[in-house]
């Protein structure tokens, strides 16, 4: 009897171990990377303009090229932050953490002369936030950012 | 009022004002407000101030105290340039981490996540010379007819400042620049930057400021006399 409280304790050791493993992965952002066939700067204006076809607005850029060319460094890299405050309004409604994900990031870097796009997923960087709508926005967010993305692909 | 103690008063507010712009700069990077925020309610009035006050001193016929504040801005002009040739030189070959005046320029202007363009880079360097220029007042009004060791020291206490500074922690690089590359070669640039610019700011003194003593000589008869 007391053999097998110790296996069936040891099984259930295990299988927590793994079940935390596995929710540990599931909750890692998930990463696109998406080669564009446009340059640098088509690619950063294309998704400037497609951002308001997705039904989302530009809401602050960040330049690293600019910025770091201050450091003597030459790179093409911009980042862009993407949404909408009636969709903000919903997901901070439901949960006032989720500014940690919102609003989106997309990244545009060059390469070896190749443009590259970059964004976490939207609904594996809400997925860390409790919340039915804030998990819905997500999914309807990556829709969205795949399809502006993908314009680039072509 | 009389005439002596407006003096000492005038140039009191003027070394007061000409240190306000070195110190915002090391204010906003010690996180306490925004530089382009400081820039409007410090700089631009305090620039202003002075150079009223070198109108008023030359209405009043101060013509010792004007000279000493107008030769303080040119000196300290040129001076900034001599400071520059190690500064930008020391950029170059890599011994300095980023390009502080562009920096300056876009946090004047408030626009760091877009990055530098011509008009934050002319913002930058209009204030990197100012504050050149403003040293150059507060030294000229100490020091008046000054001599190299002091120039030299000047630069060097401004330069060792600097380098324990906000500004430089806001870097990323540590006190006095150790934690970048090897150590000793942003330090070694701002040194020689800061020694050359008090060198040259006391050479060109000694010649602007002829016959005119230190503060200290300049302003003892009239504090002696308003004491008694």
């Amino acid at each position: 009897m007391k053999y097998f409280k110790s296996k069936i304790l040891g099984l259930a050791f295990i299988a927590t171990s793994l079940l935390s493993v596995l929710n540990a992965n599931a909750q890692q952002a998930k990463l696109i990377t998406v080669k564009s066939v446009k340059s640098f700067e088509m690619t950063v204006e294309g998704i400037k303009k497609g951002v308001a076809d997705a039904g989302m607005m530009v809401l602050a850029e960040i330049n690293h090229g600019k910025i770091l060319s201050m450091t003597g460094l030459t790179i093409n890299a911009e980042s862009i932050f993407i949404g909408n405050p009636n969709v903000g309004k919903d997901a901070f409604s439901d949960n006032m953490a989720v500014g940690l994900a919102i609003p989106l990031r997309i990244n545009v870097y060059e390469e070896k002369r190749v443009t590259y796009i970059n964004y976490f997923a939207p609904s594996s960087e809400l997925g860390y936030f409790k919340g039915d709508k804030v998990k819905m926005i997500g999914q309807e967010l990556d829709k969205k950012i795949s399809m502006l993305t993908g314009m680039f692909e072509r | 009022m009389n005439i002596q103690k407006l003096e000492i008063l005038l140039t009191f507010i003027l070394l007061l004002l000409s240190a306000i712009s070195p110190n915002l700069f090391v204010i906003a990077q010690a996180g306490i407000a925004q530089l382009s925020s400081l820039a409007f309610k410090f700089l631009i009035p305090s620039v202003t101030l002075i150079f009223i006050i070198i109108l008023i001193l030359k209405i009043f016929k101060y013509t010792e105290l004007v000279r000493l504040t107008v030769t303080g801005i040119i000196a300290g002009l040129i001076a900034t340039v001599a400071l520059e040739i190690f500064r930008e030189s020391g950029f170059r070959l890599g011994t300095m981490p980023g390009e502080l005046p562009r920096l300056m320029g876009v946090l004047l202007l408030n626009q760091f996540s877009s990055g530098p363009d011509a008009l934050s880079d002319a913002a930058g360097w209009v204030y990197h010379f100012w504050n050149g220029a403003a040293f150059g007042i507060i030294f000229s009004l100490l020091f008046g007819q000054s001599k190299a060791w002091q120039g030299i020291l000047f630069g060097l206490l401004i330069g060792i400042g600097f380098m324990m500074s906000p500004v430089v922690k806001s870097l990323g690089i540590g006190l006095f620049g150790f934690e970048f590359k090897n150590g000793y070669e942003f330090a070694t640039t701002v040194t020689l930057a800061h020694v050359a610019y008090g060198f040259a700011l006391s050479f060109l003194l000694r010649r602007f400021n002829k016959r005119i003593p230190n503060i200290w000589l300049r302003l003892k008869p009239s504090l002696l006399n308003n004491y008694i």
